[in-house]
């Protein structure tokens, strides 16, 4: 049986741990070379940072002063654009208005057609009364009505008076 | 006593105890100093972001108000504050529809004035029922004209009869009002310039038809050179 292989290190031990570890102060120097430099980074951008900040407050403190300067002018807008708001909730109502309407079926009645009573309600139901001569004039009335593109347009009720004449009321939308 | 926990480490591992210690102080110096100033940073750039972006709001706004005329802004606003006041508007109201009545030769012969108040808005509105009597044509231009007067009123229900050319008319109008702003908020609240449509509806708002009488301009602040100033 032949003896086995064995390394015998015959240094000292304690220049076995020297050797083991030489390279450590060097780490630890760089490392502390490096960690001064972060830190002198880190303090540095700390100031050039607080810097920024004080002429930012600077600017702005100016800034707020010339805002304040025009008060009476954004007062002013201020108002403007609160009444304006609500003056669209007024004007924003449908054109033409349910009298413009109206007023447009008086001025184009056929012949022997005429008002004798009208009704406008808030929800836009515009009704309209009228007297009519003949069947053949309420047509055209009708079909002039059509033409003119409302939504809806019903017939409430057609009388045949004992005059002759026609009482008619339409409903329209 | 240092000494004697120095005489404990074995003679191999004292060279180690300067590096050893080094190391410690850079993880505390880590963990404390450093972490301190970090957050630090972090802070000063967030006040940093956004007084960049408050200055950016004070510009804007600055320039904005700046390019604003002050006169015609005015007179805009005068307009304005006549087509909803900032107090109840029976007076200026009745005046201008008695002023239209007259303009437009038809004659108002009864009116009611009741002040409401809407559930949903919460706002309050007056409501007008007005009678009137004049021809046919004269009473349709008075209501058409309703709509270009100061104060504004919303036509709610229009009804009529019509007898010999001569119309009888009952037409319920809403008026609303609402108090002034009281206050601009802070320097630095954005505040955008009249927009396309809402310089339309001043413009509009200008057209309005006012009655001249010391009755509704009795109604309109008074003792300030600007009525508006907050």
């Amino acid at each position: 049986m032949q003896p086995s292989k064995q390394k015998i290190n015959l240094l000292q031990q304690d220049l076995v741990v020297a050797t083991r570890f030489r390279h450590l102060g060097k780490i630890s120097l760089i490392t502390t070379g490096v960690y001064v430099f972060i830190v002198m980074g880190l303090f540095s951008v700390l100031f050039l940072t607080s810097r920024q900040k004080n002429s930012l407050e600077t600017l702005a403190a100016g800034l707020t002063r010339d805002v304040q300067s025009l008060k009476e002018t954004e007062g002013l807008l201020v108002t403007l654009k609160n009444r304006l708001g609500l003056s669209k909730l007024i004007l924003g109502a449908a054109a033409p208005t349910p009298s413009e309407f109206i007023e447009k079926q008086i001025k184009s009645l056929p012949e022997g057609v005429e008002v004798t009573s009208f009704k406008a309600q808030e929800d836009g139901t515009i009704t309209l009364s009228l007297r009519a001569q003949n069947s053949l004039s309420i047509i055209k009335f009708i079909n002039t009505l059509k033409e003119q593109n409302p939504v809806t347009v019903v017939l409430n009720s057609l009388i045949q008076l004992e005059d002759g004449t026609y009482s008619l009321s339409v409903n329209v939308k | 006593m240092i000494t004697s926990i120095i005489a404990k480490i074995p003679l191999a591992y004292r060279s180690f105890i300067l590096p050893a210690l080094v190391l410690v102080s850079i993880l505390a110096f880590s963990l404390t100093i450093g972490r301190a100033v970090w957050e630090k940073i972090v802070q000063e750039r967030g006040v940093v972001s956004a007084l960049q972006t408050d200055n950016a709001k004070l510009l804007a706004k600055k320039e904005m108000l700046a390019s604003q005329d002050n006169k015609t802004l005015l007179i805009k606003t005068q307009a304005a504050v006549d087509a909803i006041p900032a107090e109840i508007p029976a007076l200026p109201t009745l005046a201008s529809l008695n002023f239209l009545a007259t303009q437009t030769g038809v004659t108002v012969t009864d009116f009611r004035i009741t002040e409401r108040k809407d559930k949903k808005s919460e706002t309050s509105y007056l409501e007008m029922v007005v009678n009137f009597e004049g021809i046919t044509t004269s009473s349709l231009t008075f209501l058409n004209e309703l709509k270009n007067m100061a104060p504004l009123v919303k036509v709610i229900e229009i009804a009529s009869t019509v007898q010999a050319e001569t119309a009888r008319s009952k037409v319920t109008l809403n008026s609303i009002w609402s108090p002034l702003p009281k206050d601009l908020g802070k320097p630095n609240s954005p505040l955008e310039p009249l927009s396309k449509a809402d310089e339309e509806v001043a413009n509009k708002l200008l057209q309005l038809k006012k009655s001249k009488s010391k009755v509704a301009e009795g109604s309109v602040p008074q003792g300030r050179a600007n009525p508006f100033a907050l």
